[in-house]
């Protein structure tokens, strides 16, 4: 009865670290068995249609790199200043950049940035509520850094170049 | 240290403040446990948002309800004193001590990443930022033109309003200070684990196991490291589910007496905040309310003879009070439902013909097993929970053990919720392929750890079987 209490007890806990937590003798994750399992059993006809892409687990482990950070963030201050200081600008840099220039209410943003859709998602999203247009009547716009033309640079960041066109 | 002493004031302030306006919203004579009273407050934080339409007034407006709070305990105080009967709920100091511990070290560990991954920073922190921006939960009517469709405008906006509310106490946005929303979402669940876990009535030697398995069902399962911090909503919808299962169970098991019916309105007020967490929050609480009541029926006797007594013995004072919860569990995803609809935001992966794209599916070859195959496996706790449930399923019945009906709620739940998503998959106009890859894990989370909380009532049947049961509903009645 003990042992089956204890055997329980640990298939309690490998499901829930089936991802992550190898099976002792066999050398795998309950998630790679089943999935070496799938692998062996599935029909041609199901396999060709894909593979468990992103599987979850695994890739989605945080904890120790979180600790990690934190301990070294009280270490050199950085905690301090996340706690305290306005607009930080990570993970988008440009963000910080146009926030300097609170005049600036709409901008636009050039084509060649736009075609690049998660890079225009994250700027969307990053500056507001500096509103982005496709085209409108504002001086303001980002572009790559090649593409400065004839408008003056305000800011650079590693993302786009703020500029003002006349 | 400074920075340090200003994070624990803005907790203990909102903690503080929560659990007061729960307090004075809870129409109970006795005094709430911490975690209804903190799961209460929330929902009146957003119930304050929506009527005021200010966060500074919604703010201002929940304070007051607070102080009304501090007057209620103070006079259940004083009624506990003059009648016995109405003994205070076991919300104790060192669980109190242990619950502020953990949500401090939980928020230190939050602050540590920037708001950085999609859903994250494309739909929960962007909308709290229109929030804190426009200083209104409705945006003054304009959704649809401070944000862009593919923001999912249509998600309950419980949680971007507290990341709005945050940046609105510490008076500026940047890429850390929101996320400390999180543990505000996060105190009803700690509560409810500090009080589960160190519950005084169970046999003491049980607390440090039952300590063990439920912080490890909570906070360890794979993927909670990301999922609990990184500001998605999945890893919150699954606790939600576990914990307003877990409640649902009790007030079945236990519906006559004081416990059970402080888990009954525990269990719908988790239900009601999940559904203002995620679309998905919605339906696995209407799947959680629809086999809660379909177990209880199935327990009574002769439920047709109980359903008459309970309304024969309805008085005026349990209307008001049936029609205050109403109200107040209901209300807001109402209002947000109608309010979507009307400012257009409902656009989703199944607009369209979706009969056609079922049939579409169903009848092209491997599609339907493809798609299973994803439901079943693409989260990796479902299926080996699925096969630990049989085991100890039928370990039970072979033992006679008492398993009771009401145990089976988590597991019931999850297989339909299982069914749900897989029609979701056949109904989906996007690429399915692209849509499983990037969805049906984490959405997976929540019916895996459904299973997950099936174990671990039947483990502690098994460890500490000391309960006493209605031999009606029994599996090892047979």
């Amino acid at each position: 009865m003990f042992l089956f209490r204890t055997l329980i007890v640990f298939a309690f806990l490998y499901t829930l670290r089936s991802g992550t937590a190898k099976l002792p003798g066999i050398g795998l994750t309950p998630q790679q068995l089943s999935d070496t399992v799938w692998e062996k059993s599935a029909p041609e006809q199901v396999k060709a249609l894909g593979h468990f892409t992103e599987r979850f687990g695994t890739p989605a482990e945080g904890y120790p790199k979180r600790i990690a950070t934190l301990l070294s963030d009280f270490r050199d201050g950085a905690w301090t200043r996340k706690l305290n200081t306005p607009f930080l600008g990570e993970p988008l840099e440009i963000a910080s950049a146009i926030r300097k220039f609170p005049e600036i209410k709409s901008i636009i943003v050039a084509p060649d940035i736009a075609e690049n859709g998660e890079l225009y998602q994250r700027i969307f999203e990053g500056i507001y509520p500096t509103l982005v247009l496709e085209q409108g009547s504002t001086n303001f716009r980002l572009v790559s850094s090649s593409n400065v033309g004839n408008c003056q640079i305000l800011a650079k960041a590693k993302e786009a170049t703020l500029v003002q066109c006349p | 240290m400074y920075s340090a002493l200003k994070l624990f004031i803005l907790l203990v302030g909102f903690t503080a403040l929560f659990y007061l306006s729960g307090v004075a919203t809870l129409r109970d004579e006795r005094r709430p446990t911490l975690s209804l009273g903190l799961a209460a407050g929330l929902l009146t934080a957003i119930i304050c948002a929506m009527l005021t339409t200010n966060i500074n007034a919604a703010l201002l407006a929940q304070t007051s309800i607070a102080m009304f709070g501090i007057y209620r305990l103070y006079t259940s105080r004083q009624g506990n004193r003059t009648n016995p009967a109405l003994q205070p709920n076991p919300s104790s100091w060192p669980q109190m001590t242990v619950f502020m511990v953990l949500i401090f070290i939980f928020s230190c560990i939050l602050i540590s990443d920037p708001i950085a991954d999609w859903d994250a920073r494309s739909i929960w922190f962007y909308h709290a930022k229109v929030i804190y921006y426009t200083k209104d939960i409705w945006a003054h009517g304009q959704w649809a033109e401070q944000a862009n469709i593919y923001t999912h405008l249509n998600y309950p906006k419980l949680f971007p309003l507290l990341a709005a509310q945050v940046a609105n106490a510490f008076g500026f946005w940047n890429e850390y200070i929101p996320k400390l929303a999180i543990a505000l979402l996060a105190c009803p669940i700690l509560a409810f684990f500090v009080e589960s876990a160190l519950k005084t009535q169970r046999n003491h030697r049980a607390i440090p196991v039952n300590f063990l398995l439920l912080f490890m069902m909570l906070f360890m399962f794979d993927g909670a490291g990301f999922y609990l911090t990184s500001g998605y909503m999945d890893g919150w919808v699954a606790l939600y589910s576990i914990c307003a299962s877990m409640m649902l169970t009790t007030a079945i098991q236990q519906h006559n007496s004081d416990d059970g019916r402080n888990s009954r309105i525990q269990a719908l007020v988790f239900l009601a905040i999940l559904s203002q967490i995620k679309q998905e929050g919605l339906i696995i609480a209407v799947i959680l309310l629809a086999v809660a009541i379909a177990v209880t029926l199935g327990t009574l006797a002769q439920p047709m003879q109980s359903i008459k007594r309970i309304s024969s013995g309805t008085t005026p004072k349990t209307l008001r009070s049936a029609a205050w919860y109403s109200l107040f569990l209901l209300g807001p995803v109402v209002a947000w439902l109608i309010a979507s609809h009307i400012q257009g935001l409902s656009l989703s992966h199944y607009s369209g013909n979706t009969l056609e794209r079922i049939t579409t599916k169903l009848t092209t070859s491997g599609q339907p097993t493809w798609i299973l195959a994803n439901v079943i496996f693409h989260n990796g706790m479902i299926f080996p929970s699925l096969a630990l449930a049989l085991v100890l399923t039928v370990n039970a019945a072979a033992t006679r053990k008492r398993l009771m009906t009401a145990d089976f709620l988590p597991l019931i739940a999850s297989l339909v919720f299982l069914v749900v998503i897989f029609l979701v998959y056949l109904a989906t106009n996007a690429d399915v392929n692209w849509h499983m890859a990037k969805s049906a894990g984490r959405v997976g989370l929540t019916p895996g750890l459904l299973i997950v909380c099936y174990n671990y009532h039947c483990i502690i049947n098994i460890l500490f079987a000391d309960r006493s049961i209605k031999p009606q509903s029994s599996i090892s009645q047979a």
